[in-house]
């Protein structure tokens, strides 16, 4: 079959994933490999005053107990993603006998059967100092800190408000909420030679390779990280994280393999969690729509032990042609665990906020809300005056309208309803995401069985990248994508980037393209060369197709003939890519594991993907009960290389916002200070019974300033505007506007 | 207090899974889900809570689809196991719901698929395929958090009438 750039093709990994022969990291099986177990904090602040292991060592089958006494030697420093490193938190467990939040680990047991394990871990003995912790920013006394750079001031927010004649101004909350994919973390580590290996589910293994080899004092060559197949991560698979590296000191102790499968109850503290934010967004506009001034500030939950905020004020305040933009971002501190990123840090949670204010400000007015979208549509950035590398929302809206039937709707609240009397409401609401780029290196090598191979260390979390990154090299040298082998999620492969912030295709894509026209030139040279089956020729006159060089008087020669003239008998090419305007040191760090970034806004252009969302919402009139019976989405990002996998990624996106609107929130027991709900029976994400239809359509654009293959970011857009077009679309069937999520049938009962 | 208990002696089992027995020898805690992954290396039944809320672990016993991680292994013992491995035919082609599963892109990293397509084809042997909402409704048990379900669901429809044709 064609595999081409833009082709359907299907899923390259689907026949390993629906037979259940596709690994994952727990699947590996390892002779002679003991099990772990966890023991977590129960108190949320304090120290630990007593360890008693008597009862864990004398369970039968037990060969180890660790806890913070029995750890320190063991580890080198390592320091937290937010300051360089690859740590999902500054602190790090089992290293000293402070507790910082509950479910914090505070043991870890290996016995020889699992079960044994968790017995052991349940009779560990560990008695706290404990002092009272407060786990919600909603808390009493806990105080704001004022985020110095990111302020983004434009104009005179203020006088041009005071001057408005229309002016909304409210604020949007949030709650934490945790990734919850469905496989669970898990990791093997075992030692052979002073050499690790391990296995565990990574965004980013390249930068797990280099936090290993730090922390264990070795090269990094040394580390091996194998995640071939990931479960789901959504952001909390990128950073290492600290039950891994005990798993990895645990091995090195026993000489021999060590497994942990990390509980769901666990899931919510050993790793990290989108925030709670509180947005305050206030717009002044001109009584025709012409928006005039807007401010922004944002509020977000982080750790005592860690600063790191999401608030996207960055990206609020590039949506619409404003004049005057006023921003300013601050957190405040919580004993919990350190939060991080979660599909669409900064977007989803201030979108949610900022794009429930413009329907406010709509309806203030009186005007349709796409009407007044399109009204203050910017031809430029209006932070930098920096042109758009590309920016079709205008076309967005009046694709996704068509597809939603938006023309059906009526304006008033309630106005639109079944025979049966359930309201029914209509929202929209704008998408962004931005697209940054990380250096990423690549390898392709076509072999005489006609097979060509791709490999990079970049990862398919689901999203497509086998796939997609396969088409890319099979598009330059027109190769069917039956013969295209990818190998992906292996430190051990050419540097891939981080999979996260959506950068995978349009980085390790280029890394990809690069390498492959490097094979392309060389064949070129073969086939032209004096034993070449185009000796002579211009190399400038000959296409790739079908598997084959073809000559301007259509003269083919299949790829395999031409690899015959070449001393081999076999070709390869590798290409280290960066973005345009990264220098050559940022990008060797970069590869190393480390992690440079440029865009979304570069010296010369902003570079973002756009969408128009739209919901259906079916409110019952007594029960309050809200349905989401439709969504639609309509996306511009750039060009798409796979429109089935880019479809299914934007459409779970989608569902992801539907998710956050009305069920998703890590509720908190303020007198313990520890999130509540640590299970998916309390912890409410979408089931298939909670989504209706759901289309995701492509709009065409071109961007030739993004990068090689013209693609932006994809993985993260469908989950922006959906919890604002859900909550836009409930007050348009009931004229109650919920400005927090999840929206519940309380908030409903008016 | 179970956890003050003895040593526990292994306990003798045998399993029959995809038409093969296999004897075993276990800790009569082991779980079901677990006797498949750890003992006889059948990992393409996955775990993601291990108490029954997310339908990772699903197979049919005695042709019914059932929870592997609420069930203990001993308690399997003389049923009828059937995993995802022992889907396809024997000489290796597709069951028509893993066939459709590829065909309409019903997932995405995967790691719920193989729970999802045993629901999926006993949600069919049920019939309580009518209409989409009773699809939706009776493959709730099994949680996808990629998103998948439009697909999961237009998957489900199309094996279920094929089968009706
Ligand atoms: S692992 Fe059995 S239901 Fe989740
Ligand atoms: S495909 Fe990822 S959880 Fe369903």
């Amino acid at each position: 079959m064609d595999g081409s750039i833009g082709t359907p093709i299907p899923r390259r990994d689907a026949m390993a994933k629906a037979t259940g022969a596709a690994q994952y990291a727990a699947d590996f099986g390892h002779t002679g490999t003991a099990y772990a177990a966890l023991k977590l904090s129960s108190v949320a602040r304090g120290r630990i005053t007593r360890v008693d292991t008597a009862a864990a060592e004398a369970v039968p089958g037990v060969q180890l107990v660790l806890t913070h006494r029995d750890m320190n030697q063991d580890l080198g420093a390592e320091t937290f993603i937010m300051k360089g490193g690859h740590m999902q938190s500054s602190f790090m467990p089992l290293t000293s006998d402070e507790v910082h939040y509950s479910g914090q680990i505070v043991g870890l047991v290996v016995a020889d059967t699992t079960e044994a394990a968790e017995q052991a871990a349940r009779v560990l003995n560990l008695e706290y100092a404990a002092q009272h912790g407060f786990a919600s920013i909603d808390d009493p006394g806990r105080t704001k800190n004022t985020v110095e750079k990111p302020e983004i001031t434009v104009g005179d927010a203020d006088a041009a408000m005071a001057k408005a004649p229309v002016r909304v101004d409210q604020e949007y909350s949030t709650p934490a909420q945790h990734h919850n994919p469905m496989e669970l973390y898990a990791t093997t580590a075992s030692w052979n030679d002073g050499k690790l290996t391990v296995h565990s589910p990574s965004q980013w293994v390249m930068g797990q390779r280099a936090a290993l080899a730090t922390i264990f004092g070795i090269a990094a060559e040394e580390v091996h990280v194998v995640s071939p197949y990931i479960g789901g991560a959504f952001g909390c698979k990128a950073t290492l994280l600290p039950h891994t590296v005990l798993v990895a000191a645990a091995a090195r102790r026993l000489g021999r393999p060590v497994k942990l499968v990390v509980p769901r109850d666990a899931m919510f503290t050993v790793g990290s969690f989108r925030p709670a934010t509180r947005n305050r967004i206030a717009f002044g506009a001109e009584r025709d729509g012409t928006m005039v001034a807007m401010v922004h500030e944002a509020v977000g939950q982080t750790a005592e032990v860690d600063h790191i905020a999401f608030p996207g004020t960055n990206v609020t305040s590039r949506m619409y042609d404003i004049a005057n933009i006023k921003t300013s971002e601050s957190t405040i501190a919580t004993d919990v665990n350190t939060p991080g990123f979660q599909r669409a840090p900064a977007e989803a949670s201030s979108f949610f906020a900022f794009e429930s204010a413009v329907d406010e400000l709509a309806v203030a007015l009186g005007m349709d809300p796409i009407e007044l979208r399109i009204k203050n549509e910017p031809k430029v950035d209006p932070v930098k005056g920096l042109p758009w590398s590309s920016r079709s929302l205008v076309q967005c809206y009046r694709r996704g309208a068509e597809l939603f039937g938006w023309d059906k709707r009526t304006p008033g609240v309630g106005s639109m309803q079944t025979d049966d009397g359930v309201l029914i409401g209509y929202g929209c609401a704008t998408a962004t995401y931005p697209s940054a780029m990380v250096p990423a290196a690549a390898h392709v090598a076509l072999s005489a069985d006609g097979l060509l191979r791709v490999r990079t260390s970049a990862h398919d979390v689901g999203t497509g990248a086998y796939t997609v990154l396969g088409q890319v090299a099979a598009d330059v040298l027109g190769i069917a994508d039956e013969h295209v082998r990818v190998e992906l999620g292996d430190s051990d492969l050419p540097s891939g980037p981080m999979s996260g912030g959506s950068v995978t295709t349009g980085s390790a894509g280029s890394a990809v393209h690069m390498a492959a026209m490097a094979l392309r030139e060389k064949l070129l040279l073969v086939a032209t060369a004096a034993k070449g089956p185009f000796a002579g020729r211009d190399p400038a006159t000959l296409q790739f197709a079908s598997g084959h060089v073809v000559g301007a008087d259509g003269t083919a020669h299949s790829l395999a003939d031409i690899l015959k003239a070449s001393p081999a008998g076999s070709l390869d090419a590798s290409a280290e890519w960066k973005p345009d305007l990264m220098d050559a040191e940022k990008m060797q760090a970069s590869l190393l594991g480390g992690f440079a970034l440029e865009g979304p806004v570069t010296k010369t252009h902003a570079i973002y993907s756009f969408g128009a969302q739209f919901a259906e919402v079916r409110v019952d009139p007594l029960l309050r009960t809200i349905r989401v019976s439709r969504m639609v989405g309509a996306f511009a990002c750039g060009r798409i290389i796979n429109p089935r996998t880019a479809r299914s990624n934007l459409a779970g996106g989608m569902v992801w916002g539907a998710s956050f609107a009305l069920l998703e929130q890590s509720q908190v027991d303020h007198p313990r200070a520890r999130f509540a709900n640590q299970d998916l029976a309390g912890y409410h994400i979408s089931s298939c019974a909670d989504i209706g239809e759901v289309t995701a359509e492509i709009v065409d654009e071109t961007d030739t300033v993004v990068n090689a293959i013209g693609a932006k970011a994809v993985g993260e857009i469908g989950i922006v505007g959906m919890p604002a077009a859900i909550a836009n679309a409930v007050y348009h069937a009931t004229g109650i506007r919920v400005r927090k999520t999840p929206i519940l049938i309380e908030d409903l009962l008016g | 207090m179970p956890d003050t208990l003895p040593p526990e002696t292994p306990l003798l089992v045998t399993l029959r899974v995809n038409e093969h027995d296999h004897p075993l020898a276990l800790d009569p805690r082991t779980t079901l889900l677990d006797a498949l992954r750890e003992h006889l290396g059948l990992t393409g039944t996955k775990v993601g809570c291990n108490h029954g809320t997310c339908g990772a672990c699903t197979v049919h016993i005695d042709g019914r689809r059932q929870l592997a991680c609420l069930v203990l292994a001993a308690a399997a013992q003389g049923r009828d196991i059937r995993t995802i491995e022992g889907l396809s035919d024997a000489d290796g082609a597709l069951h028509p719901m893993q066939a459709a599963f590829v065909a309409h892109d019903a997932l995405q990293c995967g790691y719920c698929t193989p729970g999802q397509i045993m629901s999926a084809v006993a949600c069919v042997t049920e019939g309580h395929t009518r209409t989409d909402a009773e699809i939706r409704e009776y493959m709730s048990g099994n949680l996808c958090r990629c998103g998948a379900y439009p697909n999961i669901v237009a998957a489900v429809r199309d094996v279920a009438q094929q089968k009706a044709a």
